[in-house]
């Protein structure tokens, strides 16, 4: 119990720490525009406005997530090193684990409110918008000439893939505070940055491991048949290392009106909790050997 | 001790992490594979780079980079698109660059594809038309033949893209109905237009969809199969007023001389189709039965000369591809006649036979 309550009055630190974060803040400013902009956006796309709405929509608040998932990240244990209250922090019957675990739930936490935030403001727009789009196109529906889209399947698809996107930040989080814990929080948000565009890259890494020598043969083309199995070594390599944030986008099962299944939205949501519980035990273990 | 106990529990602990984080990888996969059976996992152009034009890679690449983003920067360079389409450069190089990055970028956004499609087979085309007209006007006809060619370059270029969208979006009716809209329309190939119609009712689509294939049906001509498809539109809706007269003309004008024809008796099926043409003489559905049936009879010099007064009517540009075949069949030269009144025949610079299309 003492050692839960370690952690969760740290997190409950860093949490009221972190909200008051200016740049954070500056951040949450840009990404409440740029989805109320979406309205704009869809309006000037006729024929494709439900396309352009979640597009920008949700595409910024992922965009915007992941900026504040690297910066809070990165900067909780830094700016605890560089300010010397670690010193002061760890000098009390916390342990480096609690520390950390405590660090990356209050940045959860913050992370939460903002996705929290952005999502409400998307949902205005979207009550707004989607009706009329799915208005206009109720009535060539009723002429016969579209199929149209389902707006409660749509909204349901939409509010699962934003839930999808909040885990995909949860990791985020949780490799910006494991990096953290030996790196500067410059070096840090680099290399965390460049793990979230190479994991987005998943899919063709996978292709480019899995191809076969054979000419023509099943998932080969001409130039994989010509790749060496060094380089195919070294995609599968790299494909088991990198996270596959490209795991967390269902946007084509949104604008093709494809159901997403509870199931499926399950073993997802299950891999990255999985994963995100790894990479904090890895950030515990890296700095349990950490000397300031 | 106390150091070794330490580093015991780091020890411990990495092979722990280590082992979970091994073990999740058939979960990982698992995930994968779930994806790309639901169609959540669409497949993007990275997959295909080495497939496409060198300058077409770097898009592919570009937008592989920004991963689920890409939709977001296809959004931009789309409304780019708007703004040189309102300023009047739709036909600019500009244009279709952008058009082609955006295709790359999100495959999956069908109303590029179809606005690539349409854009090729019907803008671009015409503006080489009209350039041909210009030439043709000034005497130029060797100059005007070459334009026109590359007229028939554009709607191909057109019907390549929405093959290609085809492609990416297999289960989506759009790009079938656009794919078999630009034959009926633009090709007047309405054996392929039906086909590709067929293919679209395969998935999800809106009513009319059904009776286009009866209309394309009627061109072939295959009265029994546009009859089957107006049928089949009568019977999910009874109230459909186009099936409805489409029906009634069919069996009035159009079904006797079909069946006489089946069965073989082809004097009695001309005689049938006669009987509008006597009302009618210029209309384009009778004067293709009756050389249909002159063809089945195997009266091909009189089926010839069927065929080039429909040719007559403007853009039946299928009469005219019937008159090049039935000329070569027969050993004859291909008329000049068989241009329409403004000397165009897109069909012919198709073929790629310039040379053998001459003038008589």
């Amino acid at each position: 119990m003492t050692k839960l309550t370690a952690t969760l009055r740290i997190a409950a630190a860093t949490f009221h720490e972190t909200i008051r974060r200016r740049y954070l803040n500056i951040m949450l400013v840009f990404a409440l525009g740029m989805i109320a902009l979406s309205a704009l956006f869809a309006h000037l796309s006729p024929g494709a406005e439900l396309k352009m709405l979640l597009d920008m929509g949700i595409g910024s608040i992922r965009f915007f997530g992941m900026l504040i998932a690297v910066f809070l990240g990165v900067r909780m244990i830094s700016d605890e090193i560089e300010r010397r209250t670690i010193d002061v922090l760890l000098a009390k019957p916390v342990t480096r684990s609690e520390f950390v675990v405590g660090k990356f739930l209050g940045g959860l936490l913050t992370l939460l409110l903002n996705m929290a935030i952005m999502t409400a403001l998307f949902a205005i727009v979207y009550a707004i918008k989607a009706p009329a789009i799915q208005h206009h196109g109720a009535e060539a529906q009723e002429l016969g000439q579209t199929t149209g889209f389902e707006l409660g399947a749509t909204t349901i698809n939409v509010l699962v893939q934003i839930v999808l996107i909040t885990f995909e930040m949860a990791i985020l989080v949780a490799l910006a505070v494991a990096i953290s814990t030996v790196a500067s929080w410059i070096f840090s948000a680099i290399l965390t940055l460049f793990l979230w565009v190479a994991g987005q890259f998943g899919g063709f890494l996978d292709y480019l491991a899995r191809t076969t020598h054979s000419h023509g043969g099943e998932g080969g083309s001409e130039w994989a048949s010509e790749a060496s199995p060094l380089v195919r070594y070294f995609a599968m390599v790299t494909y088991r290392l990198l996270p596959h944030f490209n795991q967390f986008d269902v946007r084509e099962a949104i604008l093709s009106n494809k159901p997403i299944l509870t199931g499926d939205v399950a073993q997802i949501v299950g891999h990255a909790v999985i994963y995100t519980i790894v990479v904090v035990a890895a950030g515990c273990l890296l700095f349990s050997r950490r000397q300031f | 001790m106390q150091g070794s106990r330490a580093r015991n529990r780091l020890v411990i602990g990495w092979i722990i992490v280590i082992g979970v984080w091994a073990a999740r990888i058939p979960l990982d996969d698992a995930v994968e594979r779930m994806r790309l059976v639901r169609g959540y996992n669409q497949p993007t152009p990275i997959t295909k780079m080495t497939e496409f034009s060198p300058t077409a890679v770097t898009s592919v690449a570009a937008g592989a980079m920004m991963g689920s983003f890409r939709g977001v920067a296809a959004n931009f360079l789309w409304l780019e698109m708007t703004r040189l389409w309102d300023e009047g450069k739709g036909v600019s190089s500009d244009a279709e660059d952008v058009m082609r990055t955006v295709t790359l970028l999100d495959p999956h956004w069908l109303h590029v594809w179809i606005f690539s499609g349409w854009h090729n087979a019907y803008n671009m085309s015409y503006e080489f038309e009209a350039q041909g007209d210009k030439l043709r006007d000034a005497g130029d006809v060797q100059g005007a033949l070459v334009k026109y060619g590359q007229q028939g370059e554009y709607i191909h270029r057109g019907t390549n893209y929405l093959r290609e969208g085809v492609g990416w979006n297999p289960g989506r009716y759009e790009l079938y109905f656009e794919l078999a809209w630009t034959y009926f329309d633009k090709w007047k190939d309405y054996q392929e237009a039906a086909k590709w119609q067929e293919a679209a009712l395969r998935f999800p689509h809106p009513e009319y969809l059904d009776r286009q294939i009866a209309h394309a049906a009627e061109r072939v001509p295959d009265m029994q199969m546009a009859l089957d498809w107006y049928d089949f539109c009568l019977r999910r809706n009874p109230a459909d007023g186009t099936a409805i007269g489409a029906t009634i003309t069919i069996r009035e004008r159009y079904l006797r001389a079909w069946r006489l024809m089946e069965a073989g008796q082809y004097n009695q099926a001309l005689s049938a189709a006669e009987e509008y043409l006597l009302v009618n003489p210029n209309d384009r559905l009778p004067l293709t039965l009756k050389a249909v049936i002159l063809e089945r009879a195997g009266r091909y010099a009189e089926a010839l000369q069927v065929w080039k007064l429909a040719a007559t009517i403007p853009l039946n540009w299928a009469a005219e591809r019937k008159v090049i075949e039935l000329s070569r069949r027969l050993g004859q030269p291909i008329p000049l006649g068989c241009l329409d009144e403004q000397g165009r025949n897109y069909p012919a610079i198709q073929e790629a036979d310039r040379r053998a299309w001459g003038v008589d």
